[in-house]
């Protein structure tokens, strides 16, 4: 690393300012609407308190809406096989996972996913539970399947389109939920049921 | 929003060009405000929140070190700026990093909330102290006008990636500045540049080393091409990226400092690093090395700096132990020029030095782009040999025939030559110029009507 000593030194910008002590060098605000300079300090130091107690909020509203209650997954799965339109679907097995996905789930805590035999429905879900590593990998993974299937169906297929462009990827904790399909708003209740 | 996306080039960016060019002087950094805000909020509404604290929380500290007479008072104001700053930021960027760790190491069971990382909240962030430092030490005054204020932080062209510009280098501009018509052409031109090397060859050099990363067997040649073709596709993305930002600066009638200057064509280590990632060297450089004492102390605090720096800018790039390897990786090798092998490069004809250099750089970029450490193992041991495949297979010489086009040109747009060449042609005919970028336009386009979901690699960050 290269360093250019007189970075590091204040430059002097106002004749009043001493080169010794920041406590001198002190300067009115400036631009438009400027603040007034004899404006106490105090204030400033209130309204800061006030920022944090937002953003105490704040965080703790974003902490809320992205946390998921660590669940047994047999629970999901059975709020999802009770779910409008699964039934319908086939379960799939690492391979076939695999085989949709180009990923593979082996590093997942579990998993599930289910999707239709006919190759014109673009209905399925896919539901996986792992660390944070995993999950960007299997996320990055959906991304590719949707860009894929969109490729496919683009050009003929109008419901396919629409229902893979509505398709619904979300993360909580330590899940990730991929939906496509007529039901995936139901599908995503019956998830988001389980793990608030 | 995504600088390579058709929705951000063919309607947000000339809305809002336009709309900045016809607004009345006084009112341009509302637009640019409301603007940056738009544009952040496409991907990432949520985290809106956060950036606009980070605003206030800058802009009043500003204003209470402008007020506080006591030095030790403003001590307590800025550490007092800083602490918060970093703990938003650690909590945002590091918090899931530590507690896995921590749970990991101690078999603790802390609660993980895997939230989702704001968006260029490392630079945003980074901006925002370099100002409370900066009017802490006296270098600027505090700024008075909210809008203003929040103009610098949210600035949609270099808040997600960068380049981080600093509070003194666009005080004035803030204020008042203006582009004219050939300032707005060679701002364009710089957009479509970046716009090219981001889509034309990042992106066809990413699936390069995505291919060969993905290979179950690698032979030694095959993983040295995945390793290039990566070294290539982040130089090709991110000093596209900052091509982009800067280009669009200067539409707007801001000047952004470079961020890169040809790096892989410096003779050592040292050197790459003044010419790669410049706004975030210099970061480090005038508030962390230099306030720890630089490179003026004793030799043993001197590579403690060294080490402090660079883990520091480690962990700057994501909260990950292949980061922090990383960083460590660069500490070793500058510790090792500057008291050990500093003397015996820079006797080295310069093609010597700069293949060394190079290939030190490729190395590193195998740590940085591989989280999963068996991985990066596996990775490092096929460059010498060690579980390949043999020094070279069908799978590399077909790779290599494949795209022997994209990187010799790729390696041609490493140096200077090829823009000073382009500079000198259409500064004498300028029409040329047009003809060029208009091309270079339209296929960036058509690559992207038809291309997949490419985001930088740098927005992780």
């Amino acid at each position: 690393m290269t360093e250019r000593r007189a970075n590091a030194r204040p430059v002097a910008r106002n004749t009043a300012q001493s080169a010794t002590r920041p406590a001198t060098r002190r300067a009115a605000p400036q631009g438009r609407g400027g603040v007034h300079h004899a404006a106490p300090e105090r204030r400033y130091a209130i309204l800061k308190w006030a920022l944090l107690a937002a953003l105490a909020v704040y965080t703790v509203l974003v902490v809320g809406a992205n946390s998921a209650r660590d669940v047994d997954f047999s629970v999901i799965r059975s709020a999802i096989a009770a779910a409008p339109g699964v039934s319908e679907l086939k379960t799939l097995d690492e391979n076939g996972f695999q085989e949709r996905m180009d990923a593979t789930p082996a590093g997942c805590e579990d998993w599930l996913m289910v999707g239709s035999d006919d190759i014109m429905d673009v209905s399925e879900l896919m539901i996986a539970k792992a660390d944070e590593a995993t999950l960007d990998g299997l996320e990055a993974a959906v991304q590719k399947r949707l860009e894929a299937q969109l490729a496919v169906f683009r050009s003929y297929g109008v419901n396919q389109k629409d229902l893979l462009e509505g398709a619904t990827l979300l993360r909580r904790g330590n899940y990730l939920f991929y939906a496509v399909g007529e039901h995936a708003d139901q599908w995503e209740d019956a998830f988001l049921a389980c793990i608030r | 929003m995504v600088f390579s996306s058709l929705h951000f080039l063919y309607i947000f960016l000339p809305m809002v060009m336009l709309a900045h060019r016809f607004a009345p002087r006084r009112l341009r950094n509302g637009v640019l405000l409301v603007a940056s805000i738009w544009f952040y909020a496409w991907g990432e509404p949520v985290y809106v929140g956060l950036m606009l604290f980070s605003v206030a929380w800058n802009y009043l500290t500003g204003l209470q070190l402008g007020a506080a007479a006591r030095h030790s008072r403003r001590r307590a104001v800025l550490a007092g700026a800083v602490v918060v700053n970093l703990a938003v930021l650690g909590f945002f960027k590091y918090y899931g990093f530590l507690v896995q760790t921590l749970n990991g190491a101690l078999g603790l069971r802390l609660p993980d909330y895997q939230l989702p990382l704001p968006i260029g909240i490392s630079f945003y962030t980074f901006q925002a102290l370099s100002y409370v430092i900066d009017v802490y030490r006296g270098t600027t005054k505090p700024q008075g006008s909210l809008v203003d204020f929040a103009t610098y932080i949210t600035m949609f062209p270099q808040l997600v990636a960068g380049p981080i510009v600093k509070y003194t280098d666009i005080e004035a501009q803030l204020r008042k500045r203006g582009a004219t018509l050939a300032q707005v052409g060679q701002g364009l031109e710089r957009v479509i540049l970046g716009l090219s090397k981001k889509v034309l060859l990042a992106n066809n050099l990413g699936l390069l080393a995505d291919a060969m990363r993905a290979s179950p067997k690698l032979s030694v040649l095959s993983a040295w091409l995945g390793a290039a073709a990566y070294a290539l596709q982040i130089y090709f993305d991110f000093s596209g990226y900052s091509d982009m930002a800067i280009g669009m600066g200067r539409m707007l009638g801001f000047t952004f400092a470079e961020n890169f200057d040809y790096p892989y064509r410096a003779r050592s280590v040292t050197e790459f690093w003044r010419r790669w990632h410049i706004s975030l060297s210099s970061w480090f450089r005038d508030y962390v090395y230099i306030p720890l004492g630089g490179n003026r102390v004793g030799a043993g605090r001197h590579m403690l700096n060294l080490l402090v720096v660079w883990l520091l800018t480690g962990l700057w790039h994501g909260a990950s132990w292949n980061f922090v390897l990383w960083g460590l990786y660069y500490a070793l090798l500058l510790i090792l020029e500057k008291y050990l092998t500093g003397g015996a490069l820079s006797k080295l004809p310069a093609g010597a030095a700069r293949a060394l250099t190079l290939l030190l750089v490729t190395v590193g970029w195998v740590i940085f782009s591989n989280t999963d450490f068996a991985a990066m193992g596996r990775y490092l041991g096929c460059l010498v040999g060690i579980g390949s495949q043999g020094f070279a297979d069908r799978a590399f010489m077909y790779a290599l025939r494949s795209n022997a086009l994209l990187l010799a040109f790729a390696a041609l747009c490493c140096g200077p030559g090829l823009r000073q060449w382009q500079l000198k042609l259409t500064g004498r005919l300028p029409l040329l110029a047009v003809v060029l970028f208009a091309a270079l336009l339209v296929a960036c386009t058509a690559y992207l009507v038809h291309g997949s979901y490419n985001p930088f690699l740098y927005f992780r960050f």
